[in-house]
């Protein structure tokens, strides 16, 4: 291998093959490392939604609910539930860090949920801050009606969720 | 390039490369076989359960959903908190066992029936005041299409259980359909042993043949549950150790399998038997 007269090149052309087979090796292990790392499960954007939805539709929280016949109208918030008090307890989780939000009706003032939490956040949400530590704010406005005084009304509502990135 | 040896090392590097093709596969085929997902399978039904939980409470009227394990390869404990999901795998020898947690939001208003459940299948119960959960009995599920039927009078078959009565059944049942029962292993196409067990319902193991394995144990396991429905909740089929005392058995017929039931009468006894003719068929 090594002959008088071989020279440094003719050496390293002789070790190429040698370099393809160690990148093919490499290429099988890095291969092998992804194909059997366990995926992390990105659920943060489902979860937001739930939230969202929770907050909308459940029931117990803003959805007005006639009692006197079982249903829940969709769309229709109950002005008696839309307080932070009500709020908390019919979405209670058990670290009080994971969401918050701020719900406004127009002409009327806006009501927190976790609004320690919010005043926190919100500053995070607005630096759009990356990586854990942040926190992703997220506003949906729609029309939703309501029962004031006996008379059926109709304004726009803004649910901002801000949820912490840990 | 003309030069003497340039055509030996080109076929030396094919080689190389050849060999090392085959050392890839080989060891990629052996990590597969070890490694399971199950880590993976716990996150997604930590996660999976927890958002359930959120999404049923906020729904409107009662809801019943139908809910399964069944991806996991080993059998899981589910433990439903007051404001967590815990799961976790089953294993009596681990006194602190690892947790997958995922947390839901509770509502004042409606009562959590916490519940710890060792099942592959299970119900989940909303209502507007209360959530429950409760483990249901084990379904059928369909088997490798694997060609495994074999003229019983040419299929050699041995049968071993700590029930003498059970042992017999088997045999009996085997000899009726004119398999060929044989007292050695090392001649046997199948080694079936049968033992009773105190742990959680029906348990497999094999030695090798994974496949064929799996096509037995789920034909024995759908025929046991065809004919005692209510009986079985948890079922899992898996390697068997190093240090049982069965593990030769298994190893010298072409196809082994150890099948320990909690329940063993002569009604499983007859399931098995059927199981075991359905394989060959």
């Amino acid at each position: 291998m090594d002959d008088p007269g071989d020279s440094d090149e003719r050496r390293m052309l002789e070790m190429f093959p040698k370099f393809i087979f160690l990148a093919a090796i490499m290429i099988i292990i890095i291969f092998f490392a992804y194909f059997f790392t366990i995926n992390n499960l990105r659920t943060e954007t489902i979860e937001r939604e739930i939230f969202f939805n929770r907050i909308i539709y459940s029931t117990n929280a803003l959805a007005y609910y006639d009692e006197d016949i079982g249903r829940t109208y969709l769309g229709r918030i109950d002005l008696e539930k839309l307080n932070t008090t009500n709020l908390e307890k019919s979405i209670n989780y058990s670290n009080n860090y994971f969401f918050a939000a701020r719900i406004t009706l127009q002409g009327k003032d806006p009501v927190y949920y976790h609004k320690e939490l919010w005043e926190t956040l919100e500053p995070l949400a607005k630096a759009k801050i990356r990586g854990p530590g942040g926190a992703d704010y997220r506003v949906k406005e729609f029309r939703a009606s309501y029962i004031e005084n006996g008379t059926l009304k109709s304004a726009p509502i803004k649910i901002e969720v801000i949820r912490a990135r840990s | 390039m003309n030069k003497k040896g340039s055509e030996r090392k080109a076929i030396f590097l094919t080689a190389m490369a050849l060999l090392g093709l085959i050392v890839g596969l080989a060891i990629f085929k052996g990590v597969s076989n070890f490694l399971d997902d199950t880590t993976y399978w716990k996150i997604y039904y930590a996660r999976d359960l927890g958002l359930l939980m959120d999404i049923g409470m906020a729904a409107r009227g009662d809801i019943e959903i139908n809910y399964n394990f069944i991806q996991a390869e080993k059998p899981l404990v589910f433990k439903l908190k007051k404001q967590h999901i815990e799961i976790y795998d089953y294993n009596p020898e681990i006194k602190e066992p690892v947790l997958t947690t995922f947390r839901f939001a509770t509502d004042n208003k409606i009562i959590i029936g916490t519940n710890e459940l060792l099942a592959s299948y299970f119900k989940i119960f909303f209502s507007e005041d209360k959530v429950n959960v409760s483990e249901e009995p084990l379904e059928q599920a369909l088997c490798p299409g694997l060609n495994t039927s074999s003229a019983p009078e040419f299929t050699l078959i041995f049968v071993k259980s700590d029930n003498p009565e059970i042992e017999e059944l088997i045999k009996n049942g085997l000899k009726i359909e004119n398999f060929v029962i044989t007292l050695s292993p090392e001649l046997a196409s199948l080694s079936l042993v049968v033992q009773k067990t105190e742990k959680e319902s029906l348990n497999f193991y094999y030695e090798k043949e994974t496949r064929r394995s799996k096509k037995l144990s789920c034909l024995i396991k759908n025929q046991i549950i065809e004919d005692n429905p209510e009986g079985l909740f948890i079922s899992r089929l898996e390697k068997i150790e190093d240090n049982s005392e069965w593990k030769n058995t298994l190893a010298n017929a072409k196809l082994g399998m150890l099948v320990k039931v909690n329940n063993l009468n002569n009604e499983i006894g007859k399931s098995i038997t059927k199981g075991v003719i359905s394989y060959y068929g």
